[in-house]
């Protein structure tokens, strides 16, 4: 809100107004939050790449620039010309801002309800994060768990929208299933705002550990260097639009439900023991989830959110003083992943048929788990049978 | 746009003027336009011997190796330094826009193939063009996964006991990132991708080959998944490339630009980041 009190002091002469937005800010609620940088992903490039030599000033500040100009800010976001087809500029508009005092206008539904857990900026680092597990979800990489598109593909709307209404089972994320519908819509938009931005910026990052000896990522712009100029913009462009692109063709990546066996409710415990034999057999789901199902197969991984910088900054997890660093700049203490128990019932992803399906089928991103482009569709429904079963059955000694 | 490609080339070219051009014999058919390059990596200093991975019962009863010691792959030395699995890849600057069109025999290039034995990938290290199709073997009675992490392009499927399965490379990379096993962290294997076919990894005796270049001056890239850029490399006790690791050669119409022994300290590449 500053930039926009700025702009209007300029217009509006000194006097009653500026007192007014001088007591405002004292009282603590004018004040306009920020986006954060993505410290984590700095701290991880500048490890990785330049031996812990940091990024000048100069470079983050004109990455934070291009972002502003594509996307804005909490109060004023706005989305990259041309592609409002991905984000409504409306729906963004009344996700975004703060929460208004009457409650009628209808904006600022992120801060009202998400951003205490998954902070401003989308990075799973709100005041609540640190204290839930699983953590919040860090939007800005651009990987969600529970869709029905392939792996390493973008979600679709409905997606978003399912997990919004429905929450996730076994996680602190709610339902919030009494919210109108065009709220609903307008935080799905909000959602792919806050992760494109993300994937926008961790490239952007990326990029400036590229750079030659004195170029610039953008240079600020002059009369004589208008050739330089273009020709950077240009370059920062090949590295938003093909982020932009993958989300414009996430339904065209649905993983389709094929070969439901037409008699697959009346002869559920046949396909449920071809199920049991994949699972110890083929499909090796015995490997993680372990041989009674309830997830201690294999347990030392961590998530990619946390490999992000684990294993790319090659940090030792035991040693709090390569660890350290990384808190600082705003990443959480890592914690193991654990593949499911799959004896509670609780299925993050869903526990239609449909749901476990598409987890088998294209795994789950971010996770351990991998798709399974060997089994056939009929031998992923078996194992559905036998994942909807499987909490009913003794423990099992052997196979 | 003109400006600007001659500022980066200015400021990052080290070309390596003095390595020998010897023109290939009448012998070997070389097309007209195009040139080989090659290079031997030797590691100077003294490389400890590389740490044992500790196995649990249940890992050891699939992943024996017949006897042999289980031992961490990640920096592999011969007796005389060759340095292994280090990749040689063409280096674009930001503003290089040149690409260097494919020679005719990389058009029909077999596919590569990348197989698990004893839980460990082999090879260890490779090249696979954008587009081309990955190989995934399973030689283990254990099931595996095969999780690709690259910067632009990922994916993860599972590989059960004595299959095989086959992934297309969407996207290439400017780096190599890797392929993991989740169900037994130690194995990784180093995976580039590239669009154009003008790269290689060493091999046992730290020699490399790029065959059919474009004649003419590229960037080649030196890296090791020890330290990333291997910006410490020598030729004749001098430096020999810029701070990524990258040098300007000038390949010769019809013959093989032959850049000899480089070295690279021992201490470099294991100095922790």
């Amino acid at each position: 809100m500053f930039g926009m009190f700025n702009s209007k002091s300029l217009v509006i002469p000194a006097g009653f107004v500026s007192i007014a937005v001088t007591a405002l800010l004292f009282a603590g609620c004018g004040s306009e939050p920020q986006f954060h940088m993505n410290a984590v992903h700095k701290l991880t490039l500048e490890t990785e790449f330049q031996d812990g030599t940091p990024i000048p000033e100069q470079h983050i500040q004109q990455v934070g620039n291009l972002l502003t100009a594509f996307f804005g800010t909490p109060d004023q976001p706005h989305f990259p010309a041309g592609h409002e087809s991905l984000v409504d500029p409306e729906r963004l508009e009344r996700a975004a801002g703060p929460v208004p005092s009457d409650l009628s206008s209808g904006r600022g539904l992120y801060r009202k309800h998400c951003s205490h857990c998954h902070g401003i900026s989308g990075d799973g680092v709100g005041p609540t994060a640190a204290s839930l597990n699983p953590y919040p979800r860090d939007f800005r990489l651009g990987k969600f768990k529970f869709k029905s598109t392939k792996m390493y593909r973008p979600p679709t709307d409905e997606d978003i929208r399912r997990v919004l209404k429905r929450g996730i089972a076994g996680t602190a994320m709610p339902s919030f299933a009494l919210l109108p519908d065009d709220q609903i819509d307008a935080l799905v938009d909000y959602v792919k705002y806050l992760s494109i931005r993300g994937q926008v910026e961790r490239a952007l990052l990326e990029e400036l550990t590229n750079l030659e000896e004195g170029e610039d990522l953008l240079p600020p712009k002059t009369d004589a260097n208008q050739e330089d100029y273009d020709y950077a913009l240009e370059l920062v462009m090949e590295l938003v639009d093909p982020i932009l692109n993958k989300w414009t063709k996430a339904e065209t990546k649905v993983v389709p439900l094929n070969g439901l066996p037409d008699d697959f409710g009346q002869r559920m415990y046949f396909y449920s023991d071809v199920g049991k034999k994949l699972f110890f057999g083929k499909a090796n789901c015995v490997q993680c989830h372990g041989e009674t199902g309830v997830g201690d197969g294999q347990t030392e991984n961590y998530d990619d959110w946390t490999n992000e910088w684990l294993k790319r900054a090659n940090v030792d997890p035991y040693k709090r003083e390569q660890v350290q660093p990384f808190l600082e700049a705003g990443a959480l203490l890592p914690r193991k992943i654990r593949p499911r128990n799959l004896r509670q019932l609780v299925f993050r992803g869903g526990s239609r048929p449909e749901d476990l399906y598409r987890r088998v089928k294209a795994g789950i991103e971010g996770s351990n788990m991998p798709a399974a482009p060997a089994l056939s569709d009929a031998e992923v429904w078996a194992l559905v049978a036998y994942l909807i079963e499987l909490p009913y059955e003794t423990f099992i000694k052997e196979q | 746009m003109v400006i600007m490609v001659q500022k980066g080339l200015f400021v990052a070219s080290f070309v390596i003027f003095s390595f020998c051009v010897a023109f290939a014999s009448s012998a070997s058919a070389q097309d007209a336009g195009y040139g080989h390059l090659k290079g031997r990596i030797v590691v100077t200093g003294e490389v400890p011997a590389a740490a044992e991975i500790s196995l649990s019962t249940d890992d050891k009863q699939y992943c024996v190796d017949t006897g042999k010691p289980f031992t961490s792959r990640k920096l592999l030395v011969g007796p005389d330094g060759q340095l292994q699995d280090a990749f040689v890849m063409m280096y674009f600057g930001r503003s290089d826009k040149k690409r260097p069109e494919a020679h005719p025999s990389y058009k029909d290039a077999p596919s590569v193939s990348l197989d698990n034995v004893n839980c460990r990938f082999e090879p260890r290290a490779i090249f696979v063009r954008k587009g081309q199709a990955l190989e995934f073997k399973n030689s283990d009675r254990i099931g595996h996964n095969c999780h690709v992490v690259t910067m632009n392009f990922e994916e993860n499927c599972s590989l059960g006991a004595g299959q095989a399965l086959s992934i297309e490379m969407e996207d290439a990379s400017r780096l190599p990132g890797i392929v993991k096993c989740d169900a037994h962290p130690w194995m990784e294997a180093l995976l580039l991708v590239r669009e154009e076919p003008y790269a290689a990894v060493t091999d046992e005796d730290g020699s490399f080959t790029i065959k059919n270049i474009p004649a003419g001056e590229w960037k080649f890239q030196f890296w090791h998944t020890t330290r990333g850029y291997l910006r410490a490399l020598e030729k004749d006790g001098e430096s020999a490339v810029g701070k990524r690791g990258e040098i300007t050669v000038t390949i010769p119409d019809g013959g093989v630009l032959d850049l000899g022994d480089m070295t690279i300290p021992a201490e470099f590449l294991l100095e922790e980041k």
